[in-house]
């Protein structure tokens, strides 16, 4: 199937999350991405165990399909070999600080030298004019951002577990990255992205800002509830938890009938208060259907097994498990005209792609 | 919300350029969105994106069930939230009342892209009809956001944030305990879902620009997340272990936590060996650590439990003020918790430009990227 952004090259230097991420997203739209890894390679190779020879899942899975070249950037004449690759370039990704990217001579206004129709995108935790001792990862940027203080219960912040604030950064950057292809086509300008992880955090909880700013403010810590939506909370039952949801608006007849009440009058938060009890006896399973009998929007709190086995991932063909294997990546949370985006491959080895790239980029004198 | 004295202050105008280029892109003046969305989905966020980058947008007002419901028994501050969030969601877009779709062709006339979430999914008659609609406009850009699609194990089209949360692993692998998981105090799966599909609009607008072919895209607020589950995911597959919820620390890299100080508690994260050797120099590991600095990452994550011990016993005797001067000059990333109203009113953000108000008066967040030309 032809992709989106066949024939769009990115050149793609970063380590973790944040910025492979998003050269994972441009990879499976279609792009040829090149990453380019120190010596010893990215240090994500290792995080969590090697699930294959080469790399661990995480790295398989933030840089599937990409390719891979080693290159000491110190050395004296790798600004001459990244010099080549971004004039053939249409997109550079870089996720290292500002002023390491300044030090490497590979700065925006450095890197227009080489090739005035770039797009150059730089993620950083705070902007490319921030002040270069500011440092970030994801849980110090959902401490600042005031994520932390948003999420939990009995006022003990909480981390989200997944590592929101990277994950948001990449798709910004994808974002970005792609807001600029289009311009860039449009003007025939080489255009700059900056992306930083903590602008897209505070972006991200634009949701809350009435509720913390309007007075009364609600708190900051709303557990497991969404008083814009409606009620909601989770339900313990015999042998799991569920999530439900009643919107605001009063009960319906059948749930009205389930909790036994004839009249109708028993309101979204009392009609919670009611199901606690209700649900306390039965099985998830048993409680699920009924409550989706009842009309109530409610969904069992799965575990991560649990959630590899539902149709949604396997129907859906979100992760393909080969047998007695692992799988290369997750695969992407795009359908294009009724595909699902796979990665073309698993990640590279490292260098794997030296010196075959060259023979097709035609470039770097060995 | 409404404008007053303590309103941040818009350093960089009305756009979210640089440059000077305020109101938006060129690439994207002259287009045309057709919304068929309810007022706070994650498609109603999609639209409002396109109209920040200078696209114009029509959302064909079809009955949004979840705002006509609300009645008694919710309260004035509650009302006051979703009013604000209506306007929020609605800057920049043109309203048009009590559209009927049996003349789908005439409300599609001159559009580039139609976007629809589960309520303009069903309104429209099915999915599938959205495959006629792409037919019929070879160049037109369909895109459809929705809670998870086809698939019905999680609520079908009912399901909400919530019960998506829950049904994706999310909820079940944030907090402290596996009895007591909480959910993101933010709708992280519609404003991923919502970043998903504009990428997906972003990448079929640079295709079409090259062969004036349109693309039709489908992605949900399930498929989103789970996308992100990466690191959880992995211990299940490789070793067969069900995750649990790792309260405040990283799953595969560390020390990563909240530790208590003489006032409150920061967080302190670590993930390179040459930043764990700074700290272990800083807190001092004496003889009875001395094996600390020489761990590595994956053995950092195996002993979290003895390492943060031992950083709680060196943090709680100084201010967090203290704490955090100390080990910002190491280069480690480290955070005070702060609240959003703080955060929203602080200088970085002001800085960063990172709120705007829109012509209806709503104070919206600006996109979260600058660009200008390099």
């Amino acid at each position: 199937m032809a992709l989106p952004l066949d024939g769009v090259r990115v050149i793609e230097m970063g380590y973790y999350t944040a910025g492979p991420v998003a050269g994972r997203y441009l990879c499976d739209l279609g792009a040829e991405v090149v990453r380019i890894e120190p010596g010893d390679g990215d240090p994500t190779r290792g995080a969590g165990g090697r699930a294959s020879a080469g790399w661990s899942f995480l790295y398989g899975q933030n840089n599937a399909g990409k390719q891979s070249i080693s290159l000491d950037l110190k050395a004296a004449d790798s600004l001459q070999t990244m010099g080549g690759l971004l004039a053939q370039a249409d997109v550079f990704l870089c996720s290292f600080p500002p002023e390491v990217m300044a030090r490497l001579h590979l700065a925006p206004d450095d890197c227009r030298q080489f090739n005035q129709r770039l797009v150059y995108c730089g993620v950083s935790g705070f902007g490319l004019d921030s002040p270069p001792a500011q440092r970030a990862l994801d849980m110090a940027i959902q401490a600042q951002a005031g994520m932390m203080n948003l999420t939990g219960h009995d006022g003990r912040p909480t981390k989200i577990g997944i590592s929101i604030c990277d994950d948001l950064a990449a798709q910004t950057a994808t974002f970005g990255i792609l807001a600029a292809l289009v311009e860039r086509d449009a003007s025939g300008c080489g255009q700059l992205v900056d992306v930083a992880i903590y602008d897209a955090a505070v972006w991200a909880t634009e949701h809350r800002w009435p509720s913390v700013l309007q007075q009364p403010p609600f708190p900051d810590q709303l557990g497991n509830s969404d008083p814009s939506e409606g009620v909601e909370d989770v339900l313990r039952c015999s042998d799991g938890r569920i999530a439900i949801s009643l919107p605001w608006g009063g009960t319906n007849s059948q749930l009205s009938a389930l909790l036994g009440e004839t009249d109708g009058s028993v309101t979204p938060s009392e009609a919670l208060e009611m199901l606690r009890r209700w649900a306390s006896t039965l099985t998830t399973t048993r409680a699920v259907t009924e409550l989706e009998v009842a009309g109530v929007v409610c969904a069992p709190v799965r575990s991560i097994s649990e959630v590899l086995d539902t149709s949604e991932v396997v129907a859906g063909g979100l992760l393909d498990v080969p047998e007695g294997g692992m799988p290369a990546a997750i695969n992407s949370p795009l359908v294009i005209d009724g595909q699902r985006l796979r990665p073309v491959g698993p990640a590279p080895s490292l260098n794997e792609h030296d010196p075959g790239l060259w023979g097709r980029w035609g470039s770097r004198e060995a | 919300m409404s404008d007053n004295e303590s309103s941040p202050p818009t350093p960089n105008g009305a756009g979210f350029l640089w440059g000077g280029r305020e109101g938006g892109l060129e690439a994207f003046q002259a287009l045309k969105i057709v919304e068929l969305t309810g007022e706070r989905s994650a498609g109603a966020l999609t639209g409002r994106m396109l109209t920040q980058l200078g696209a114009s947008c029509e959302r064909l007002d079809i009955g949004d069930a979840t705002t006509e419901s609300i009645v008694d028994d919710a309260s004035e501050q509650v009302r006051a939230w979703r009013e604000e969030l209506a306007a929020m969601y609605g800057a920049g877009k043109r309203i048009r009342q009590q559209a009927q779709l049996d003349d789908l062709d005439s409300l599609l006339d001159g559009a580039d892209i139609v976007l629809l979430d589960d309520m303009g999914v069903r309104a429209l008659g099915g999915s599938e009809k959205l495959a006629v609609v792409s037919s019929r406009f070879p160049a037109l850009i369909c895109c459809q956001v929705t809670g998870v699609g086809e698939y019905d194990d999680a609520g079908g089209s009912r399901a909400t944030e919530f019960t998506i949360q829950a049904a994706a692993g999310v909820l079940g692998t944030t907090g402290h305990s596996l009895q007591d998981t909480v959910r993101a105090g933010f709708p992280v799966g519609a404003t991923i879902a919502a970043l998903n599909a504009i990428s997906g609009i972003l990448a079929a607008l640079f295709r079409r620009q090259r062969t004036g072919q349109g693309t039709r895209i489908d992605t949900t607020v399930f498929d989103g997340l789970f996308f992100f589950l990466g690191t959880f995911i992995t211990k299940w597959l490789e070793a067969g272990i069900e995750p649990q919820p790792v309260g405040n620390r990283h799953p595969v890299i560390g020390p990563w936590n909240d530790y208590p100080t003489a006032d409150g508690s920061v967080v302190i994260c670590i993930a390179t060996d040459a930043a764990w050797l700074r700290l272990c120099e800083l807190v001092g590991t004496g003889p009875e650590r001395s094996h600390l600095p020489g761990w590595n990452n994956n053995e950092r994550v195996a002993n979290q439990d003895e390492i943060d011990v031992w950083i709680s016993e060196w943090s709680r005797t100084r201010t967090s003020e203290d704490v955090l001067s100390q080990v910002d000059q190491l280069g480690v990333p480290c955070s005070r918790l702060r609240s959003l109203a703080e955060v929203l009113d602080s200088e970085q953000t002001r800085n960063r430009g990172l709120i705007e108000n829109a012509a209806n008066g709503a104070r919206i967040a600006r996109l979260p990227f600058r660009l200008r030309r390099l």
